[in-house]
């Protein structure tokens, strides 16, 4: 009986590590995108296509504690000030229940055009940032396949 | 007979002596005598008297005079003209007179707020009685009497921090004479050569002397326009102060970032560094 208790509190200890050690979301991979899986570390998710579309999540600690527009708006601002960055679209998204920021931008890397998007969505605890890049084809060709991985990401 | 011989004696002593008396009045050098009726014609004012030159065309001067434009204020300016004439006619050497300068100064001034600055320098010129000459958006020519230029670089230089000052006096007396020299010959030239024109006989004669007397004039007005810029130059000094706007310190509009290390590395390059 004391072996059986042990056993399940360290078992639920393990558990318990490990989910405070690990992403603090849950990403969802779209078709045609493969999991980079955790070599770049354990509060970013990278996934990619053959061709050079990538995904990625990436999870901070709200700290300055902000809202959803103030992130937004920050954001914004940093990728102005960047510099060869074109806003192309701004728009609201949804990923499971929470709400975010869709932001569109063009960007020429070299000759080729690329499209860069990036959502962000807030809670209490973290700023989330989902970010898409790549060549505009390929970009323009996933479009749906991004637009489902923001809507089923999950926050844990 | 001896009463005889001293009544002679006598008489040829009266005789001496009335002589030596009148040689006295008469004997002394001409230069003395030139010195003593010099200042005549200055008195009574009458023209050609002592001053203008002896020689035959004389009487002729003054139904001349008005014909030549002896108004032009560059013949006053250096000195007293008909003093050192006078002087010359005498052989003596010519009292050396003031000698014409002309002024000029350059200054380079820096100074905060440059308009404000020119509207200074403008207003200046126009108290001590001088003017505009000309003026850009950084620099200003200004000519001001030359017996107030002192006092007006010295204004002016208060104005900013002098980075450059350059006063130059140039000593134009020599050249104002040598016109002066050249214009009374030439006046003289043309006089006589309006007399042979009168007597020519002949046409080839005639248009021989108008030729010369066209080159005369030509000569006349270049020299009399060459000494009236000179005393202009000489009467207003020329400053002309360039500003130099002094640099504010350059304040870089603050950039303004959070204290969020993450933020810097957003956009494509990071993304796709697989």
């Amino acid at each position: 009986m004391k072996r059986t208790t042990t056993a399940l509190l360290t078992t639920l200890l393990l558990a318990v590590g490990l989910a405070g050690c690990g992403r603090p979301f849950l990403p969802a991979t779209p078709p045609g995108f493969v999991d980079l899986g955790d070599r770049y570390g354990k509060k970013e998710y990278r996934a990619a296509t053959p061709d050079g579309a990538v995904i990625g999540v990436r999870a901070f600690e709200n700290e300055p504690k902000g809202d959803l527009a103030f992130w937004t708006r920050v954001l914004e601002n940093r990728m102005r000030e960047t510099g060869g960055y074109a806003l192309l679209e701004k728009r609201a998204v949804k990923a499971g229940a929470l709400e975010g920021t869709l932001l569109r931008f063009g960007h020429d890397e070299g000759k080729d055009p690329h499209l860069y998007h990036l959502a962000v969505i807030v809670d209490d605890a973290h700023v989330f940032l989902i970010e898409a890049g790549g060549p505009r084809a390929q970009i323009e060709r996933f479009a749906p396949q991004i637009e489902w991985s923001i809507r089923n990401f999950r926050a844990k | 007979m001896n009463v005889r011989l001293l009544r002679m004696v006598a008489l040829l002593v009266a005789c001496a002596s009335t002589a030596c008396a009148q040689g006295s009045m008469a004997a002394p050098s001409p230069a003395f005598a030139k010195v003593e009726a010099a200042p005549e014609p200055m008195s009574d004012g009458a023209p050609g008297g002592m001053s203008a030159p002896p020689p035959p065309p004389a009487p002729a001067q003054p139904s001349r005079t008005p014909s030549t434009p002896t108004s032009m204020p560059a013949k006053r300016a250096p000195g007293p003209d008909k003093d050192a004439s006078g002087a010359e006619q005498a052989g003596e050497v010519a009292s050396p007179r003031a000698p014409m300068l002309i002024y000029t100064a350059d200054l380079t001034l820096a100074v905060y707020d440059v308009g404000p600055s020119l509207a200074k320098v403008e207003d200046l010129a126009k108290q001590v009685g001088g003017y505009l000459a000309r003026r850009d958006d950084r620099a200003i020519t200004i000519r001001v009497p030359a017996r107030r230029f002192d006092e007006a670089v010295q204004r002016i230089e208060g104005f900013g921090d002098v980075l450059h000052r350059n006063v130059v006096a140039e000593d134009v007396t020599e050249e104002f004479r040598d016109l002066e020299v050249r214009l009374k010959t030439l006046h003289a030239v043309r006089d006589r050569l309006e007399q042979l024109l009168q007597k020519a006989q002949k046409v080839e004669e005639s248009v021989a002397i108008e030729r010369e007397l066209e080159r005369v004039t030509g000569e006349l007005d270049r020299i009399q326009g060459r000494m009236k810029f000179l005393h202009d130059k000489a009467t207003f000094s020329t400053i002309t102060v360039t500003f130099s706007p002094r640099h504010t310190e350059d304040v870089q509009k603050p950039t303004f970032r959070l204290p969020v290390p993450w933020l810097n590395q957003l956009g494509l390059g990071r993304l796709l560094s697989l």
